[in-house]
This record gives structure tokens, sequence and C-alpha cells, in this order.
């Protein structure tokens, strides 16, 4: 007698069957409506050592003075674009 | 120790942030001081820090803006001193970090977007994967198919955030929306290689739990074993979801 | 010590090439701006199976290209990085680059890496140390490399030598060549009070096989001013003049147009190479 299990594996592997071979070879022009698919950069990416070359300072920094660091941890940058941030953290 | 080893640990430290006085006697001073001249080294280790997480974790750094993040840097040199000439790998923990100091403000996502752009940085550095031979498993006879044994994709991360994290990482891509509302619920991405570019892919939970549990060694079978129950109910869904994400390579039949 | 490059390697040439950056990769795949080679930071291609080596791989099938090592940190007591020297023997095989080139630098110790390129005492003990290790990854490369001048912002007082002497010496010793960067040159005088022209007739003219030039930065520092060699600027006169002494000395060597941050558009950097060929240009008219 056929099990749960064989019977859903076996219409797993069947759906693999059905998407068919040409969208998994394409999948970078398939579009699958349930998928949302975004693609970045890939070649332009620049690589990590390149701010490594001789000198480093990549850009012109103003000095400081020795004193101990005060870390500015308080986030001021686009997180203010996230909206509804505190209901989400309430609600968990 | 030889002069030079205690030189360079002298140097190390002090361009490290700690007391630079042992280093001092050790340099030339003359019309600019020495202590100047050890701060310009100081502000190099900072920038390349900085630099470094940044080229890594672009999103995080235009989310908490530029001197949040640098201080952020500051503290990750502190916690994590690079252990490697290759700068490549050198943000590795910078998630758990932003985890630690944020996981239960209102900025508890920061950690889980920087593990979405490592995830894409790793992505790029990892082989291209093959296609899912679907003629040979349309041969595998029907009381076997438990016995197939996948294997994911080299190159895929999964990624999964209570946060709506790929909805934050588009909105900063040049063509992005302007806000993102956090309530929108979690999300679960898949991160691979597509030739000369990245592809991320929303999926959902079952598919991302199926592809951490399909590690090219335990069968269909076997890894149904191991998985919760509402997962074993969306099989179907979340297996044809990850082939079409292309997170399947490849598939082996033990004995054949 | 010096072995022929393998097969299809091909030469750098004496004339002018830029940096190779990720974002310019693409422009160099699709649209092959006219360079004369291209030089790329070795270990941004060390993952094997990734896209940049494969990209890499292209590229170098439409100019010559050069690897330039920023990691190794090969004047550190620390033991020589064997898995980073493995990365990087295996990187030429593939490339086959005309030149492979590495820093005359140390830049971690006790297994911490500043990952910068810091300067070393000029004595008789650094200068064993450092020759020897460059001996050591030649061995391991089976090939000559190039040893880069850095700039420096500071110098330790146990230094028994000028700084040309030791990069001459380390030279000779090691049978490296040196990859003289005229930039670096400028700005340590400035930095440090010497004459940039007693440092560039100090090189004998045999051992230049490579040129390096960039921009740097002035900035200020407790309100002292410090030359930065930051990478992000075009070229300054100064340099050009120096430049142009060190053409006049070495004749047209490979000469590399680097620029690392603020990264303008490839023809921006294009231009900067064109001036450098003038220069070599107009120095075999004067000889011709």
């Amino acid at each position: 007698m056929k099990t749960r299990k064989d019977a859903l594996i076996t219409s797993a592997i069947g759906s693999l069957l059905a998407v068919g071979a040409f969208t998994l070879a394409n999948q970078g022009v398939a579009q699958d409506a349930e998928q949302e698919q975004e693609r970045c950069y890939g070649v332009v990416k620049a690589g990590a050592n390149d701010c490594a070359g001789p000198g480093h300072t990549c850009q012109g920094q103003a000095s400081e003075d020795g004193s101990p660091q005060e870390y500015i941890l308080v986030p001021v940058g686009t997180c203010e674009r996230l909206v509804n941030g505190s209901t989400t953290a309430r609600t968990e | 120790m030889s002069a030079l080893h205690r030189l360079q640990r002298d140097c190390e430290r002090a361009f490290r942030g700690a007391a630079a006085a042992p280093l001092l006697p050790a340099l030339v001073g003359n019309a600019i001081p020495a202590a100047t001249r050890v701060e310009v080294y100081r502000n190099n280790a900072r920038e390349i820090c900085r630099k470094a997480l940044g080229n890594s974790c672009p999103v995080v750094e235009q989310l908490v803006g530029d001197a949040c993040f640098r201080s952020l840097a500051l503290q990750y040199l502190d916690e994590h001193p690079s252990t490697s000439g290759d700068l490549q790998y050198f943000g590795r923990e910078f998630p758990a970090v932003l985890d630690t100091l944020y996981a239960k403000s209102e900025y508890g996502y920061l950690g889980d977007v920087a593990r979405l752009e490592l995830a894409i940085e790793s992505a790029l550095l990892a082989p291209e994967a093959r296609t899912l031979d679907l003629e040979a498993l349309a041969d595998v006879p029907a009381d076997r198919l438990g016995d197939v044994v996948f294997a994911t994709a080299p190159s895929l991360r999964l990624v999964e955030s209570r946060y709506p994290v790929l909805s934050i990482w588009r909105a900063h891509q040049s063509d992005g929306e302007e806000t993102v509302d956090l309530c929108s619920g979690a999300e679960y991405v898949a991160v691979r290689r597509a030739g000369d570019e990245v592809e991320l892919r929303l999926i959902d939970r079952p598919a991302l739990e199926l592809g951490r549990a399909l590690d090219g060694r335990a069968s269909l079978s076997q890894v149904w074993d191991e998985l919760p129950d509402d997962v074993r109910d969306a099989l179907t869904g979340a297996l044809k979801s990850l082939a079409i994400a292309g997170g399947l390579s490849h598939f082996s039949l033990p004995g054949r | 010590m010096t072995q022929s490059v393998a097969g299809d390697a091909r030469p750098i040439p004496a004339i002018a090439g830029i940096g190779l950056r990720g974002p310019h990769q693409a422009h160099f795949l699709n649209d092959k701006p006219a360079a004369g080679w291209l030089e790329a930071h070795s270990e941004n291609y060390f993952a094997e199976d990734g896209i940049a080596l494969a990209t890499l791989e292209r590229i170098r099938a439409d100019y010559p290209v050069s690897l330039h090592g920023v990691g190794l940190s090969i004047g550190s007591v620390d033991p020589l990085d064997t898995g980073h020297l493995t990365r990087l023997a295996r990187l030429v095989e593939r490339i086959e680059p005309g030149l492979v080139s590495e820093h005359l630098s140390w830049g971690a110790v006790d297994g911490r890496h500043l990952n910068d390129l810091l300067p070393l005492p000029y004595t008789g003990e650094a200068l064993a140390h450092v020759a020897g290790r460059i001996e050591q990854v030649q061995d391991r490369l089976g090939r000559q490399i190039l040893i880069e001048n850095v700039s420096s912002y500071l110098e330790f007082t146990s230094s028994t030598m000028p700084e040309w002497e030791f990069l001459v010496e380390t030279a000779t010793r090691s049978g490296a060549k040196i990859l003289l960067d005229v930039n670096n040159i400028y700005v340590n005088s400035q930095n440090h009070g010497f004459t940039a022209s007693d440092y560039i007739e100090s090189i004998p003219v045999e051992l230049v096989g490579e040129i390096h030039l960039a921009g740097h930065t002035v900035q200020q520092y407790d309100g002292h001013e410090i030359l930065v060699d930051t990478h992000n600027a075009l070229v300054c006169d100064a340099v050009w003049t120096l430049y142009a002494a060190a053409i006049a000395r070495f004749g047209p060597t490979p000469t590399l147009i680097e620029w690392d941050s603020e990264l303008p558009p490839v023809e921006t950097l294009l231009a900067e190479a064109a001036r450098a060929q003038r220069t070599m240009d107009s120095y075999g008219e004067r000889a011709a």
C-alpha cells in the first residue's frame, strides 16, 4: 500500500518533471508567476581588495585625535524609510 | 623575539588603536611628530575596515548612515581583527555583531540585511551550477523515487528573516521603492549565481527548509523523515519552487 | 631564478596601461576600449570558480594582463601564508600574467592583519628577512617577481640605510626586479624630507621592470601636512615631472595608472595613460 510519504515524494518529483527542462535551463529568462526575482551586479561588483591598494586610505579623512571613540550606534540613514518598525519589534 | 618582530608587534598595537607609547621611541620625530605619523596609520586601519565592510554590505551602510556605519566598523575591528591578507571574507561576522547590537531594537532587521548581502557576495565567488537533468530523472523507476539524492547548487544561499529583507534590499537598489512596510511579514530568499550575475528570489518557508535539508547525501526519503509536518505537506510546491529558483543542480540514485 | 613564462603568456609591453577594477570589467569585456595592458589585484581573483576569475580569463584574451598582489605581507615576521601563496600560484598558472608583483612591505604580525602596506625598518636584519621571503615566493611561483616601493608616513630610528638603498639591495639579493612607484617616491620625499630625484638616480637602470603612477591627497594631521597615497585623484604635476626624469633614466618602461577609490570612467584613466605614453614617446624621439 502506498503511504502518504510515497505519494508526496512521487507527486513532488512529478511536479519537477512537469516544470520542464526548458524552464530549468533558462531560469534567467523564465518568469514564474509565483516567484519574484531580482538580478544584481555580477561582473561589476567592486573587488574587496581594490581598496587595499597602496596607501589604503581610500578617501581623504580628517585626522582624529587619540581620545577614545564615541560610538554613534543610532542609525540615521535610510532606516526612516522603513515604516512600522516599532510595531514589528513589539509583536515579536 | 627579534628586533623586527618586536617592532612589528609595537606597530600593530599602535595602529590598531592601543597604546602608541611603546612604539614612539622607535620612530623618527622631526617637523612632524611621531605621534601624528602614527595617527595616519590608525586612520588607515579604520578606513580599510570601513571600506571593506561597506563593500560587502552597501545597503546596511545606507540604512544606518555614514557616522553610524563608521562606528560599527570601528567596533567590528576591535572585536574581529582581520585574519587574512585577502579582505574578501573580512565581514563574515558582521551580521552577528549587528544582531547583538540591534536584535531587540526597532532596527532588528539590520543583521538579516547584512546576511543577505554577504550571501550575495559569497554566491559571486561560487561555481556556476549544472542544470538538473530532467530526462534522467524521468527514467527513475517509480518504486525508487524515494532513493533519489538531490544536491543543491553550489552557489545557493538561503536567507530567512522575520522582516521583509528582500524588499528592504530592493528598496536600496537604483530603481527601488521609496518605503518598505516592516510589518509586511517574514521573507525567505534564495540567492544563487546565474552566469555573470547573482539572482535573488523570494521563496516560501517550506522551500527554504527543504533546501537546507538537501545536502547531496541524504535521499529524499531520509530527508522526508527529518522534515517538520507542514514542510512535508508542502513538499511538492517546495521542490518545484527550489528547482525554478535554480537551487537544484543534480541528483544521483545510489546503485545506478 | 628567472624562468621563461609558459605558453601563450602575453608579455607586458613597454607602454602605458591601467589598473583593472571591478566596476570597469564589463566595459573591458563588451566594448574593449584601447588600453595597452591591464593590471589586476591578485587577491580579488582567488576564488577559483567565482565570477571575477571567469571574467578576468575572458579579458585576458584581449589584453596583456599583469597581477599585482596586495596581501601577501612579504616583509612580515610571521611565516609566509602558504595558503595565500598557493592561491596566488594557482592564479598565476591560470592567467599566465606578463608580470607578477608584490609590495616591499608588511601587513600582519602574530596572525593579526592590518591589510595595509606598512614600511619596514631599513636595516640589515629586515633586508635579509625580506630578501629570503621574496626568494621563497619566486621559488614557489617558478618565476621572477617585481617588488614595489610603498608610500610611508613614518620612519624608524633603527634604519641604517636610505629607502632606495634598501629597495635596490632587496632586489639584488633576491633576484627580483623593481616596480618603481614614482608617486610613492614623491609622497615619501615630501613626508620624510629627501630629494626625490636622488632616489631615482640611485636605482640601477636594469633593475626596473615596471613603473606605477597614481594620485595622492594632501591631508592635515594635527596641523601638519602629510601626503597620503589615496589613489583617488589625477597624477599631480610634480609626479609627472619626476616621471619624465624616470623615463629619461630608465627608457620606455611598462607604466601603470592606478586608481582605486572614487573611481572615474575608464576614459579618465585612459587619458592619464595617454599622457604617460606621450612622455615615453618624446623620450624615444630624443633618443633617436
